[in-house]
């Protein structure tokens, strides 16, 4: 802060200090500038492609709006068609908006594949234009047992609509698996049978996997960053106690009186941790457990963060929940 | 009711006393910002330091550097644009106000490694109050203090008159950009808690409803201290029981104080001014009897 009174001094003393803090300031700008758009190639770049450039032009385009979503299509259609992702892994897809290039990638692919439970927010026009122009579109959400939250607690419910966060039970995902692999079939022209089979062994074996590891904590009390562990919980066996943000979405706010319920009903469940992530306050999350004396655990939920498919993806969450519980 | 929430939870203790930090910092520059009618400029700054703070996140420092090299750019911009392209101040700031606005939108937008979103930075994280947020807002309010009784003369000659400033043997430039780094210390200080977009509010409403009442410098920041003060806790008391986002409730508080104060004062003129046509009317009416 005193920089900046000094240079404020100095400015006035000298222009050619001016003209080259400006030239700085422009360099800075633009390599800043430069950055957001490598960044943005290099995301582009990262989009998984399950295929060899040799075949692209003849494959069909499946286009996915966010990772984990896209990894299962991936597994299915294997090198039959090529996948794009749309929201880039570590974004927030509840928050996300799209580029021209994006919007591009939807209307060209032979079947979007979204969630259907208003979770793109962003890509929610996008979407609904592409399906209005007779494009070929599949909602996860459409396929599934919805989780819904009907009765209201006594502050403001944020809650609307049904649960998007589908994903994280493989239980929810065997459940749209037979729909989804006719709509991929469909649009490729390709019989996926095979890799479905293959698939929906993985996720039993999966489920079976975090079944054991939940059933050998001895109580499993969830606190969350929003709302987002539902179909995890339910499916497990789990009880959301709360969540920062009790919504379904992140692009809501915490507020005083949420936190101070939230924080007597983790004192009362003795809940030993909280997590937190992707549109969540660490700062307000680490605020509340250094109160309570409990951990603040980051937890990856909304996309791949480093694993290399949907399975290692929910295995390392669950080894983390498991971890910290435990 | 009005006291256990902060009795029992300490993040509402430690929201309230950054809030109280901010208000007391924002009083001092406030009433400058609404003197010299510099809110203009105060709103670019808040907007301003958003690349900065992007960019600094993304880079894994502190927001406050990040902060403070934005309002420095901002500045420097804002006084290079309007010297030199023969271009009025407003010009100036709203063309540099837009392009930081959309670069910082741009930087937060295609960033994979962005930890904070939009609207926290936009909104602040007064409930995520830090104890080593305290500090450097302690920090803050110091540097500007010191600032407001270093030049407390020229700045209060540059509140009346630019030319008495000047024939007064002030440089009306260096004092001038000693206030807007007044402004920028504290907005880069209070975006943590209130946020750049609400750090605006904190700024004008508390030290505006001071303008209503107080004639002194001294006084109308007193009075924006106590207000912003007041603010904070009803705002937090507001959040508490209703549910409703902190740093909004905190600044929609201080504006209503303010158009109840307005209100009040102009009832207070209103009946003044009948009383004083009724006293005349009757002066004229002896007149006539006298004649």
């Amino acid at each position: 802060m005193i920089l900046i009174i000094a240079s404020v001094v100095h400015m006035r003393k000298t222009n050619k200090l001016v003209s080259a803090f400006i030239a700085l300031v422009i360099f800075a700008s633009c390599s800043s500038a430069s950055d957001a758009t490598s960044d943005s190639t290099s995301n582009n770049e990262s989009i998984i492609e399950t295929t060899s450039d040799s075949v692209v032009a003849e494959l069909p385009a499946i286009a996915v709006t966010y990772s984990l979503i896209g990894d299962i299509v991936s597994q299915l259609v294997g090198d039959k068609a090529k996948v794009k992702v749309v929201v880039p892994d570590g974004q927030d897809p509840h928050e996300f908006q799209p580029s021209a290039k994006d919007i591009e990638i939807i209307n060209n692919a032979a079947l979007v594949v979204s969630n259907g439970l208003e979770f793109e927010e962003g890509l929610e026009e996008v979407l609904e234009t592409f399906a209005d122009s007779g494009g070929n579109i599949f909602m996860v959400g459409k396929h599934i047992t919805v989780r819904k939250i009907e009765d209201g607690d006594e502050h403001g419910d944020k809650h609307t609509g049904g649960d998007p966060h589908l994903w994280l039970s493989p239980a929810t995902m065997l459940e749209m698996l037979p729909a989804l692999t006719s709509a991929l079939s469909e649009a490729t022209g390709a019989d996926l049978s095979a890799e479905a089979t293959i698939l929906t062994k993985k996720l039993q074996d999966l489920d079976q996997e975090i079944e054991s590891i939940i059933n050998s904590l001895g109580e499993c009390n969830l606190v969350s960053g929003h709302d987002e562990m539902g179909y995890f919980a339910d499916h497990y066996g789990c009880k959301v106690i709360g969540a920062i943000i009790p919504s379904f979405t992140t692009t809501s706010e915490a507020t005083a009186g949420e936190l101070a319920d939230l924080k007597e009903l983790i004192q009362q469940y003795k809940v030993p941790a909280i997590f937190t992530g992707l549109g969540t306050s660490p700062d307000v999350a680490d605020q509340l457990a250094g109160e309570l004396g409990v951990k603040a655990v980051t937890l990856s939920t909304h996309y791949l963060d480093g694993a290399t498919n949907y399975q290692e993806f929910i295995l390392k969450m669950v080894n983390q929940i498991a971890e910290a519980l435990g | 009711m009005f006291i256990e929430p902060f009795v029992n939870n300490e993040f509402l203790r430690l929201a309230l006393a950054g809030g109280v930090l901010v208000a007391l910092t924002c009083a001092v520059a406030g009433t400058f910002v609404v003197l010299r009618g510099l809110a203009f400029v105060g709103d670019a700054l808040a907007h301003g330091v958003l690349p900065g703070i992007a960019t600094a996140l993304i880079f894994g420092v502190s927001g406050i550097i990040g902060a403070a090299f934005g309002s420095l750019i901002m500045m420097a911009g804002v006084s290079l644009v309007s010297r030199r392209f023969r271009l009025s101040g407003d010009t100036a700031i709203g063309l540099l106000f837009v392009g930081m606005l959309a670069l910082g939108v741009m930087i937060t937008s295609r960033s994979r490694t962005f930890v904070g979103d939009l609207s926290r930075i936009l909104f602040g994280e007064l409930l995520g109050v830090t104890s080593r947020d305290l500090i450097s807002q302690v920090c803050a309010l110091i540097i500007v203090i010191a600032i407001a009784i270093i030049a407390r003369r020229p700045f209060l000659l540059l509140s009346v008159d630019e030319g008495l400033a000047s024939s007064s043997g002030f440089s009306v430039r260096l004092f001038h950009n000693l206030m807007l780094t007044m402004i920028a210390v504290t907005v880069v200080a209070s975006f943590q808690t209130v946020g750049t977009l609400l750090v605006l509010g904190m700024l004008i409403a508390p030290a505006a409803t001071g303008a209503l009442f107080a004639r002194r410098i001294s006084t109308m920041m007193t009075v924006a201290a106590v207000v912003g003060s007041f603010s904070t806790y009803v705002g937090l008391l507001v959040s508490y029981h209703f549910d409703l986002a902190a740093g909004a409730s905190i600044v929609l508080t201080a504006v209503f104080i303010f158009a109840v104060a307005a209100t009040y004062t102009e009832i207070i003129k209103t009946i003044k001014i009948k009383q004083s046509n009724e006293h005349e009317h009757q002066h004229s009416h002896s007149g006539a009897h006298i004649r």
